[in-house]
């Protein structure tokens, strides 16, 4: 083939271009470290790392919900076992003054004891997390609970997500702690606060009989506080439970990531000193080839 | 018998012809790199014998012709190639353009964007309450309906780009075909009663319609007056003769405004629609892009745009938000104007919620602050076959788009650097037969260098012996 002067100028320059285009690549991939910088770059693997990221924000968000979640359990947890504590107390105390040893100016001192455990179980019921009250359903800027023994708060289920389709119920429907369903409350259960309220009442009057009732209601609210309380640790548990799985998913999923668009930094560099080598070499020759013409070597 | 005269002229001869091969040679170098150039050989020919007596004498040489190297077979294949090249090229480069709206680099696409507004509604679930976090899911949902404006302004600048490049590209044409008319008469003149073509003249038209055909697809050929005649996209008279028509861009109201590329012949009749039927080049390239991939994506975005906002919107109604809004429900989330074409133009978060993040509608029972109940509604969506014609989840939908897009990139990348290959393959066979080698007029200059030498010495010589003739009667 005849080989014209242009030809041999644009040869040059396109293969130098390419060799150039080449190295410039694997520059941009060793220096980005990833794959796909361009939709272009792999279709496929762009695809992949769109849903891979949506999945590891989803996971994050997940393991958020999760831990707050927690934290409400927690506070949840705290505020129960103090509410059962103080209903011990009161159920020793009521033990202690249906005794017939003690007299009324006794019973009247503990009547005033009595009366400060009773605000301090208000308080647990009013247990705040974040500014709301834990206990007062959807209610949760109001205080649910007061003296009167009157539940104030509404049946509000708070379901957060924790993962894909799968809605969990945070918090504790807490009205059946306070007020006794209508069976229990045809069995002659009254309000916890009521309840409470009665020994307090039976204490002033020195009435021993009223306090003998009162040491079997005050055990069926304590029972119900234990039983709410083991409600919460079961929730808790699942809840770690689905933390350490979403934990493993993430794992899996920002692998995921890694192979749809990180670059092979081995490959990437063995392919950048190569292209280098074939630009330079591309550049010796050219050099050699571009110089010697007929023209030169007339004298 | 001749005499030394003729002797003297036959030397005279061979220097002019030399001295031309000279010439040649050197216009063959002066134009070694340009672009279109065919390489020109001189063609020296015998002059017939003078026959004086019985004997046949020599009568030394003229320049036959100047021929121009050029194959016009492979001429036809570089057109025809071109019309592909040029269309490859064009939407290669243009694909890329819009690739980079779409671009994973970019953090802030509509994917990440709906990925953040649904996090913070998760956030919002909670702390339904919380004045902050509301404020977030509003800040959010601005930041959603900013990408798909944004996305959509891309899409559009990018088309009317195309579309501006489709006016310039016909001015273009249009100039170039006036050209070739103008070519056709000068070579005709020039061509007139000589048997010498006009090679220069020639090459430049023979460039012009490379041009040409690598804008819109044609056909042409050659008359006996050496005029090329060319046509266009549908048998549409492009050149005849020394007559050229117009090709023009005319703004089309139909198409939002669009340009239509109309031909109108040289007498101002026979107006010609071909927008859609360009056949090739890079102006069916542009029109593609224009008419079909940037309009088909535009559809894409609103129609994303439209179903999110909804189907956000459907469920947000259902709710009550706090204090004034705790008792009131029906509010809109998103508002985009209602009018599908423009969903993603106009999407914006709802005036209610701009003003008072307060009218987010998180509960479903009233005077309920820490109801998260719709918000949930609300997440649910996000898992939700919506899109598509209810294929795709939001982010499915987004990614098979986009992923669509992508291949459609790699896919005229390839193109292109098949049609290259071809391209730089046929224009190798073209310089093998055109192209200007310097060895080859570097042994051309010393050919007819020697030879000038020589004819120069048959000059002298026959002086010299004119000299010896004249000295003999003193």
């Amino acid at each position: 083939m005849r080989v014209s002067e242009k030809l041999r100028y644009d040869s040059v320059e396109s293969r130098v271009e390419k060799a150039k285009e080449a190295n410039a690549h694997e520059m941009d991939r060793l220096s980005s470290n990833k794959d796909i910088m361009r939709l272009s770059d792999g279709p496929v693997r762009a695809r992949q790392a769109i849903r891979y990221r949506d999945q590891i924000s989803d996971l994050g968000q997940f393991q958020k919900n999760i831990e707050f979640s927690k934290g409400l359990l927690e506070r949840s947890e705290a505020a129960l076992s103090g509410m059962g504590d103080n209903l011990i107390r009161l159920k020793e105390l009521a033990i202690g003054m249906a005794n017939d040893t003690y007299d009324k100016q006794s019973r009247d001192a503990t009547s005033r004891e009595v009366r400060e455990v009773m605000e301090e179980i208000v308080q647990f019921g009013n247990a705040t997390f974040n500014g709301r009250y834990i206990f007062g359903g959807f209610r949760n800027q109001t205080p649910p609970l007061n003296l009167d023994g009157d539940y104030m708060g509404d049946d509000g289920a708070l379901f957060l997500q924790i993962s894909k389709n799968n809605f969990r119920q945070v918090n504790l429907q807490a009205r059946n702690l306070f007020e006794p369903a209508a069976e229990e409350r045809s069995k002659g259960h009254y309000n916890m606060m009521t309840a409470v309220g009665n020994f307090y009442e039976a204490l002033v009057n020195n009435d021993k009989t009223a306090i003998q009732q009162a040491i079997t209601e005050l055990d069926f609210h304590l029972e119900k506080t234990t039983t709410y309380q083991a409600t919460v640790g079961g929730m808790w548990k699942s809840l770690e439970d689905a933390s350490s799985r979403l934990g493993g998913e993430e794992v899996a999923a920002k692998a995921g990531l890694s192979k749809a668009e990180d670059a092979d930094i081995y490959d990437a560099t063995s392919m950048f000193k190569r292209t280098e080598a074939t630009l330079q070499g591309t550049l010796m020759a050219s050099t050699k080839m571009l110089q010697p013409s007929l023209l030169n070597f007339l004298q | 018998m001749p005499s030394l005269f003729h002797t003297l002229n036959v030397g005279s001869e061979s220097l002019y012809a030399t001295r031309q091969g000279v010439d040649t040679a050197g216009h063959n170098i002066a134009n070694a790199q340009v672009e279109g150039y065919s390489r020109q050989r001189i063609n020296i020919r015998q002059r017939e014998p003078l026959q004086v007596g019985n004997l046949l004498i020599g009568n030394g040489t003229y320049v036959g012709n100047i021929q121009r190297l050029h194959d016009n077979f492979i001429e036809k294949q570089i057109n025809r190639a071109g019309a592909e090249f040029g269309r490859a090229k064009m939407k290669a480069d243009a694909m890329k353009q819009l690739e980079v709206v779409f671009s994973p680099e970019m953090n802030a696409s509509v994917a990440d964007e709906v990925s953040s507004f649904f996090n913070s509604l998760q956030d919002l679930s909670n702390f339904p309450e919380d004045f902050t976090v509301r404020t977030g899911v509003a800040e959010a949902a601005k930041n959603v309906s900013a990408a798909f404006r944004r996305v959509d302004t891309d899409l559009k600048t990018s088309r009317d780009g195309f579309n501006e490049r489709i006016g310039d590209e016909t001015a273009k044409l249009t100039d170039n075909l006036a050209e070739i008319a103008n070519l056709n008469v000068k070579i005709q003149t020039m061509e007139a009663g000589s048997k010498q073509e006009a090679n220069d003249l020639r090459d430049q038209r023979d460039r012009i319609l490379r041009e040409v055909a690598s804008t819109v697809e044609i056909n042409y050929y050659e008359d006996q007056h050496g005029m090329v005649m060319v046509r266009g996209p549908k048998e549409v008279t492009l050149v005849d003769g020394g007559h050229s028509s117009r090709l023009e861009a005319i703004t089309n109201g139909g198409n939002d405004g669009m340009f239509d590329v109309i031909c109108t012949d040289w007498e101002d009749h026979s107006m010609r629609n071909l927008t859609s039927k360009l056949g090739g080049g890079t102006l069916d390239a542009l029109v593609d892009m224009r008419d079909h991939v940037c309009t088909g994506l535009i559809a894409r975005n609103n129609e994303s745009a439209a179903t999110l906002a909804e189907n956000v919107n459907a469920v947000h109604r259902e709710g009550f938000g706090l204090k004034e809004f705790a008792e009131v429900r029906g509010r809109d989330f998103f508002n985009y104007g209602g009018d599908l074409k423009n969903a993603a133009a106009n999407i914006d978060l709802d005036d209610t919620i701009l003003s008072s993040v307060d009218a987010i509608a998180g509960g479903l029972t009233p005077l309920a602050p820490g109801d998260n109940v719709n918000i949930i509604q609300m997440l649910k969506l996000k898992d939700e076959r919506l899109f598509g014609d209810g294929q795709a989840t939001f982010n499915e939908h987004y990614a098979s788009y986009v992923g669509a897009l992508g291949l459609d990139v790699a896919r005229s990348d390839h193109l292109k650097e098949a049609t290259d290959i071809v391209m730089q393959d046929l224009n190798k066979r073209r310089e093998a037969v055109s192209g200007v080698s310097l060895d080859e007029e570097a042994t051309n200059l010393l050919k007819w260098q020697a030879n000038f030498t020589a004819s120069s010495k048959v000059i002298t010589t026959v002086d010299e012996m004119l000299d010896t003739v004249l000295s003999l009667k003193r």
